[in-house]
């Protein structure tokens, strides 16, 4: 039989204590321990599983499910340490019974210590079997059998040392940062992917100019500049009160950032200053200059009928009379959108745009070179867009039946706009189209459409 | 700014009730109407403080002062003066420094209060005016606005057809009267074409006059 050492009964409180860190600052101690030891490691093995885990899941668990977890593990310790001091209490009252068998004491069975020893021995094994089976339906249990399987039951894992010589506490926390900096890598690179396409999209053409250049000096010459300018010029006699400006692209951008675009107001003068500056140069000699004339950096002009509409074009290339984008915008409209690619507010702009767009495209299949001042033309005759009622049904508003809308009569048909030929000094000439709802429009109109 | 007409409903018979103005959002949700949310504007009316009777007003004083506020712009306050023929904008500050001088005592003020909704390009407004501190109703108003243009003038037309199609629709809805829109004279005023809230401050004191007047008779 043997012999319960004395260094291993020690109080409930001492060996296997609350406190967690001795056993690992020591698992020398645990096996050191005598004979009694090593016949009850595994009553020791399964205490220093079940007690490690609080430690790494200290910064996972919140901390109620942490503090019922420890007490539970409290619990159990206290529950093994009754377990085994009820196993010596058992061969305690074993080793009386049989003393008391060879000295036959009257009055006391043997088997009354042995039975009571057994009755606080069964009830410590139910105490901890339900201890156990409580910390396992917690879920605390699960890691700490993993580990235990992996044959790491003790002891912290060794700080990990990386290749750049950084110190991480846990491999999984480089791992982790390796992942973020590798995604973040990827972002940015896609960020600039994206960049680099919006740029060639919004800021089209400011590559081009050098290539204009070259058309230029390749010896078409200067009848290009001169068009742009004649149309300016044409305009402004034959379309009073439309008010033409043209801007180069970076000056136009500047101008859609500041607040209040319609208190800036459009000059007339503005568009003067481009045209007399080509008029003087005009007769300087033929030849590269070492800058661009102030009408070859022109790419956008805006066409501004007052409290009607404006309609922003976009020339290209720049400096050139070929119209290459429109859109229409409220004449109170502006920030960053308002540009020859954008999209207005409001309904009615967006339906004129389109109807804009078509217009373009036609102009510039049917007669390219003037295709910028047919366009001129057609906008110039949407200044009755909420006067005039529509020729068809004689009302100004109509609903549009598939988007419910209400609309004053948007379109003018394009097809048979032609230029003001005669300039015999007679005063204005205008070329007035007929209004139609998009939902009027005479069927023998659509069918010679292009 | 979007040009706004304010229209007051008057009815064939009898007196405006709030059942008018339920009818009146419903036909507006009849005809797709996207309901956007509540609005307010607080109208009101004050008077000089005379702590002393024997002594005259000095000339230059404003013999009545008609303040109003809107929900949409909360940091501005509009003052309508009749006599001089001016329409001033203010910072909202200014009804605190009133109370505090003790110049001027609120007399009455109104509340127009409703729901908005947004017909495409066209926004309405339909709500009741109600007095302040005793919820008696004065009137059922509606205010149209169209949002991409500016100018007065130019969508003049296109308003009475807009007017004329709400009042079909309303009429649809059994409801007998009709709206009625009360211009104020804006040169008057020395207002220009492009609309701005002044007009609006316009188009509500001269309502809100009218309600005035038309509870006396």
């Amino acid at each position: 039989m043997q012999q319960p050492s004395p260094a291993l009964s020690s109080p409930s409180t001492g060996f296997f204590g609350p406190k967690v860190s001795p056993l690992f600052g020591s698992p020398m101690e645990q096996t050191s321990d005598g004979g009694v030891a090593v016949s009850s490691t595994d009553i020791l093995r399964p205490s220093t599983a079940l007690s490690r885990p609080p430690l790494d899941q200290e910064q996972q668990a919140p901390p109620k499910k942490l503090a019922e977890a420890m007490e539970g593990l409290q619990r159990a310790h206290r529950q093994i340490a009754d377990i085994r001091s009820g196993a010596d209490l058992l061969l305690e009252s074993l080793e009386i019974a049989v003393n008391r068998r060879v000295r036959e004491i009257p009055g006391k069975k043997a088997s009354d210590g042995v039975t009571a020893a057994v009755e606080s021995m069964k009830k410590a094994l139910d105490a901890l079997r339900a201890t156990g089976r409580e910390l396992d339906n917690s879920g605390i249990l699960r890691g700490a059998q993993q580990r235990y399987d992996e044959n790491q039951p003790w002891g912290l894992q060794p700080p990990s040392v990386c290749p750049d010589g950084h110190v991480t506490p846990y491999a999984w926390k480089r791992q982790i940062a390796a992942q973020a900096a590798a995604s973040a890598v990827e972002r940015t690179r896609l960020a600039l992917k994206s960049f680099g396409e919006q740029k060639k999209h919004l800021f089209l053409g400011v590559g081009d100019e050098r290539r204009a250049k070259k058309l230029r000096a390749a010896g078409q010459g200067s009848a290009e500049d001169g068009s742009l300018v004649d149309v300016l010029r044409r305009i402004q006699t034959d379309a009073a009160g439309m008010v033409v400006t043209p801007y180069p692209r970076l000056e136009w951008a500047k101008r859609t950032s500041c607040v209040n675009i319609s208190k800036a107001g459009t000059e007339p003068a503005q568009s003067l200053a481009y045209l007399t500056s080509q008029a003087g140069s005009s007769t300087a000699s033929a030849g590269l200059d070492s800058h661009s004339r102030p009408i070859e950096r022109v790419a956008v002009l805006e066409v501004s009928l007052p409290g009607v509409l404006r309609v922003i074009i976009s020339v290209q290339p720049t400096g050139s009379s070929y119209p290459d984008a429109v859109a229409v915008y409220s004449p109170d409209e502006n920030g960053g959108y308002v540009h020859p690619w954008g999209k207005s507010v409001h309904k009615l702009h967006q339906r004129i745009s389109e109807h804009g767009v078509n217009a373009l495209h036609y102009f510039r299949r049917s007669s390219r070179s003037t295709s910028l001042e047919l366009l001129l033309h057609w906008i110039y005759t949407y200044r009755s867009l909420f006067l005039e009622p529509c020729k068809e049904c004689k009302r100004l508003t109509a609903l549009d039946a598939p988007s419910d809308l209400l609309l004053p009569p948007l379109v003018r048909l394009y097809h048979h706009l032609t230029l003001p030929q005669a300039r015999s000094g007679n005063g204005k000439i205008s070329t007035e189209l007929a209004p139609y709802h998009v939902g009027c429009i005479p069927k023998k109109e659509l069918e010679c459409a292009v | 700014m979007p040009v706004k007409w304010l229209l007051y409903w008057q009815p064939n018979a009898g007196q405006v009730s709030s059942q008018t103005l339920v009818d009146v959002m419903k036909s507006i949700e009849s005809i797709n109407g996207v309901r956007l949310g509540r609005w307010q504007v607080t109208a009101s009316n004050h008077r000089p403080i005379q702590r002393d009777q024997s002594m005259p007003l000095p000339p230059e004083a404003a013999r009545e002062l008609l303040g109003l506020t809107f929900s949409e712009v909360p940091s501005k306050h509009y003052f309508v003066l009749r006599g001089e023929h001016m329409v001033v904008e203010t910072h909202s500050n200014m009804q605190n420094i009133m109370e505090k001088l003790q110049l001027y005592r609120n007399r009455l003020t109104i509340f127009f209060e409703g729901y908005q909704y947004q017909l495409g390009d066209f926004q309405v407004k339909a709500g009741r005016a109600v007095l302040a501190h005793s919820e008696n109703l004065r009137g059922i108003i509606l205010e149209v606005e169209y949002v991409p243009v500016s100018s007065i003038e130019q969508t003049r037309v296109l308003l009475q057809e807009f007017v004329d199609l709400v009042q079909e629709v309303v009429a649809g809805q059994n409801m007998l009267g009709r709206f009625i829109h009360l211009e104020p004279n804006y040169s008057d005023y020395n207002l220009q074409d492009q609309y701005g809230w002044q007009h609006t401050a316009l188009q509500y004191i001269t309502l809100m006059v009218y309600f005035m007047s038309s509870q006396r008779s």
